[in-house]
């Protein structure tokens, strides 16, 4: 490459929004899974580091899944099912949530 | 045009129907985090030097990408990049950005319209490259 000008300033800058952006991931990682832990929402936890009044407990914890005409066509095709089975769709993907959450608990125990 | 400055206009301004959530994040150089309503998965990145006024998103890094289809990806990435409105498509480390550069002597806004337009771009491009993504 030909003698190209001294870019080495705007270099820097790039440099330093690198490492904004990789702290800012950090600090938002440890936001959500310390959040996670203690059952808040990230909104809650940022909240409380601050000393702010926030909402002690979840008002409504709940685990949902919005699916979609082409999700339930998917499922009814890993489960073998008629994609107009909808209920039965969504037993088999509330058994299959709830096998997740069995396992991941128990790997967590050990 | 400093990020001092930066930080009071846009935590009060609205362009286009947008508000911006402003975090500075301290470091040598300053940078600010803007979240941009309605466009709050892709962060814009902003830091300013005597040439210009640099607003970057992060889109993926190179591990995420399925390796035989780099090739392909980059040749996309230079196509699009010319007709996408105020940005260009660049890489920093292993992350690929999407980014837009203003003369420093811009006003507000033009700024504004910049971080709007970017991360508009930033949410199409994650949707267009996703079948990359291993």
């Amino acid at each position: 490459m030909a003698k190209k000008q001294d870019w080495s300033r705007e270099e820097q800058a790039v440099q330093a929004v690198q490492m904004a952006f990789d702290l800012s991931n950090d600090i938002q990682r440890a936001f959500r899974v310390s959040a996670a832990m203690q059952d808040m929402t990230t909104a809650d936890m940022v909240r409380k580091v601050l000393h702010l009044p926030y909402r002690k407990g979840r008002a409504r914890p709940r685990l949902t899944v919005t699916l979609k005409d082409e999700d339930f066509e998917l499922l009814a095709r890993k489960y073998e099912l008629d994609p107009q089975d909808r209920a039965a769709i969504r037993q088999r993907v509330a058994e299959e949530l709830q096998g997740f959450a069995r396992q991941y608990l128990t790997a967590s125990d050990q | 045009m400093d990020t001092q400055s930066l930080t009071l206009a846009l935590g009060d301004a609205t362009h286009s129907g947008r508000t911006f959530d402003v975090m500075p994040i301290a470091g040598e150089e300053p940078v600010l985090q803007v979240i941009v309503s309605g466009a709050e998965e892709t962060p814009v990145y902003i830091t300013v030097t005597d040439t210009q006024i640099l607003c970057l998103a992060y889109l993926f890094d190179e591990q995420e990408l399925a390796p035989e289809r780099l090739n392909e990806l980059h040749e996309n990435m230079l196509r699009i990049s010319v007709p996408m409105p105020l940005s260009s498509l660049g890489k920093t480390g292993q992350h690929y950005v999407v980014y837009g550069a203003l003369s420093p002597t811009s006003g507000t806004s033009e700024i504004m319209q910049e971080l709007v337009t970017l991360a508009e771009n930033a949410i199409d491009l994650l949707q267009t490259f996703e079948d990359y993504l291993a």
